[in-house]
């Protein structure tokens, strides 16, 4: 009985500890399951993107329709290669579009940097579609409206 | 003054444990040689003792489980708070830079969004007049497509054939900015081939420095 | 010596119990006072945001035409100051909630050289609409914003700036305009009629012009504010008359040193075989723009010529 009396208080103690341990571990429990939501996927509308496919359709390739120097620019040569045209130089048009769209998307969305892991152009009235890296459920797109087609962006992160 | 060790008693004020000075000499055990006896009346008497310490050990054990539940979510709030004021920071930059590639001292067309007329940004180029103007330390463009392959400052001598135009800087030392938004524009300019005059656009990026706090 | 050893002895359980059921009741109402919106913190950074909304996305060229409204909590004024000072003049904006059925000082002004405000002095109430519109003379010089709580009724338009305000109102947002049913305390906007108006527009276009009330004159109980292009009607429309010269005459400030940079482009342009041949025009106008006096006679003759020459390939702008 003295022995039970005395360790009353240490039992006490005990107890309290495991409250605290098992409060202390649901909340890690809840936090890790909180931070780790899986995240769907998600397509959203960016000014970056909006601003890139602006500049990128004014851009004046090196493909002179009708006569030199009447350089096209991205624009027109969307509505060229939607014909399949070639260029004064024998070049065919989609071949300089592709090309030049390649290269500036390439230079503008290193994948490996800022978290991008791929990206993908695509032209509906043409066959070009420029793709790069990995396809992830996370995304962020755009479009922009040609008179010759519809230009859609993609930034996989 | 003799202290009754009965159920109504059991609970004391923790303080205090003495008890009757006759019965009870803590520092002076009975004349009594026996042992065992004295460390029973030891330990009655250290009972008090102990719960203070049980007491002081369970309130600190309190206090740290609470104020590390507090701290954690602090650091949680804070953060939040600190990512929402980056970002508006960020969104208010955006749209200065935004701004800045459609106002009239760069823009080469009202009709046209993100389009630099570069023969007018060399123009502006150290214009001390516009240095607090635009609100901004810093505006630089440059060009990314076509590159020529190494990176040359833009002057009056050799463009068009140079990459980076630096159209003022605030600070001395550039490295000091904080922060820097940038956009994607084109860069059109005259140009003239075979006797004819012709637009050719560039794709390139306006970059914009600020200061940390202001905006 | 303590006579009394009755007390209450309370188990650790019970100790921790209700530590931490004081601990979560405290939190509890935290939240719920967070929710409940009492703070005043809340409103300032609403109306703050809302301000911000004024402020920065009407400067595009492309959000012409778009009228933004603001729902404040409470009672607003805001304050418009204008100063000529400097390059470019400078724009302040403050702002004064109501308080217990008073106007407090306003907060600390907000100054912009980028920008231009055309409103009243002070424009108080909840609501306020904001558009804006291009002011090109001849060249783009920049967007301007128009802010007003007022109730406007106009009436006897040209079709052209009819169909203007239908298409403000088009969005939705430009509840504050009227053609028709106007409440009784709109201000009455007539176009060269003299009848009980509180705004009367005079054309003063003589055949010089690409359409009518191009330039004319704004009259308001006794101010009269000359005015050249539509952008700057508006302007006279909404604004103060002490407003109106201040922003006008800002205006001009970025016409000289934009005048300035053109005729230097011109001149870089002509280096390259790309003549313009505007340059003493160019001149001539930064030099009209900075003795600006409110008298828009010269100023619209150099402005005419220098858009009959700003044609071909080598145009300095579109």
């Amino acid at each position: 009985m003295k022995i039970n009396r005395r360790l009353r208080g240490q039992e006490e103690m005990v107890g309290f500890i495991l409250i605290v341990i098992i409060v202390a571990v649901i909340m890690v429990i809840f936090l890790g399951i909180s931070l780790n939501k899986p995240k769907t996927e998600t397509g959203k509308k960016s000014e970056e993107i909006r601003s890139f496919l602006n500049a990128m359709s004014i851009y004046t390739t090196d493909c002179a329709i009708n006569y030199d120097p009447n350089y096209a620019n991205v624009k027109d040569l969307v509505q060229y290669c939607s014909r399949n045209e070639d260029c004064l130089n024998g070049e065919n048009s989609c071949d300089v579009l592709e090309e030049d769209l390649t290269k500036i998307t390439e230079i503008s969305w290193q994948t490996g940097q800022n978290n991008i892991k791929g990206y993908q152009m695509s032209i509906n009235s043409t066959n070009i579609l420029i793709f790069n890296g990995n396809k992830t459920s996370q995304y962020i797109g755009d479009y922009i409206s040609l008179p010759a087609g519809i230009i859609e962006f993609k930034v996989y992160y | 003054m003799g202290i009754k060790r009965g159920k109504n008693n059991r609970a004391q004020l923790k303080t205090k444990k003495m008890g009757n000075i006759k019965n009870q000499g803590f520092l002076r055990p009975r004349k009594s040689n026996d042992f065992l006896s004295f460390l029973a009346f030891n330990c009655q008497n250290i009972r008090g003792q102990l719960k203070i310490q049980q007491m002081i050990f369970m309130l600190l054990a309190i206090t740290l489980f609470f104020s590390l539940v507090g701290l954690f979510f602090l650091t949680y709030s804070l953060g939040d708070i600190k990512q929402g004021f980056i970002d508006i920071q960020k969104e208010n930059a955006q749209k200065i830079v935004s701004i800045l590639s459609n106002s009239a001292e760069f823009s080469c067309s009202s009709k046209r969004q993100n389009c630099i007329d570069m023969d007018k940004a060399l123009i502006m180029k150290d214009r001390e007049e516009y240095i607090k103007f635009w609100q901004v330390d810093s505006i630089e463009i440059r060009k990314l497509y076509p590159f020529e392959g190494k990176e040359i400052e833009c002057s009056i001598g050799n463009y068009p054939n140079c990459n980076i135009l630096k159209v003022f800087q605030k600070r001395d030392n550039g490295a000091d900015l904080i922060a820097q938004q940038d956009n994607y524009v084109s860069l059109c300019r005259k140009e003239v081939k075979n006797g004819e005059i012709y637009e050719k656009c560039d794709f390139g990026l306006l970059i914009v420095g600020f200061e940390e706090n202001e905006n | 010596m303590i006579k009394n050893k009755k007390g209450i002895q309370l188990s650790f359980a019970w100790i921790f119990a209700l530590i931490a059921g004081a601990v979560i009741l405290f939190l509890a109402i935290f939240i719920a006072a967070r929710f409940l919106d009492i703070g005043e913190y809340k409103t300032d950074t609403e109306t703050a945001k809302r301000i911000d909304i004024l402020l920065n996305p009407l400067q595009t060229s492309f959000e012409e035409g778009k009228v933004t409204k603001i729902n404040l909590p409470k009672e607003t004024e805001i304050y418009n100051d204008c100063s000529t000072s400097g390059n470019f003049g400078k724009q302040y904006i403050s702002l004064s909630q109501e308080s217990f059925n008073k106007f407090p000082r306003p907060g600390e002004k907000i100054g912009f050289e980028n920008k231009y405000i055309f409103s009243s002095n002070i424009e108080q109430g909840k609501i306020f609409y904001i558009f804006s519109k291009n002011f090109e003379y001849p060249f783009k010089v920049s967007s301007v914003i128009y802010l007003t709580g007022k109730n406007y009724c106009f009436k006897d338009m040209p079709s052209r700036i009819k169909n203007e305000i239908l298409g403000l109102k088009s969005g939705g947002s430009a509840e504050n305009f009227y053609l028709e049913n106007c409440p009784l305390d709109s201000i009455k906007v007539c176009f060269n009629i003299n009848e009980d108006c509180d705004v009367i527009i005079e054309d003063k276009c003589k055949n010089d012009c690409e359409n009518e009330f191009d330039k004319g004159i704004v009259r308001k109980d006794r101010d009269v504010m000359e005015y050249s292009t539509k952008t700057l009607m508006y302007g006279a429309i909404f604004s103060d008359e002490e407003i109106y010269e201040c922003q006008t005459k800002r205006l001009m400030k970025r016409i000289e040193n934009l005048a300035e940079v053109y005729y230097d482009e011109s001149q870089f342009l002509s280096s390259r075989d790309c003549n313009t041949g505007m340059e003493p025009e160019l001149l001539q106008l930064q030099s009209l723009s900075q003795s600006f006096d409110g008298n828009f006679i010269l100023l619209n003759e150099i402005v005419q010529e220098i858009n009959e020459k700003n044609i071909g390939v080598c145009k300095l702008w579109e």
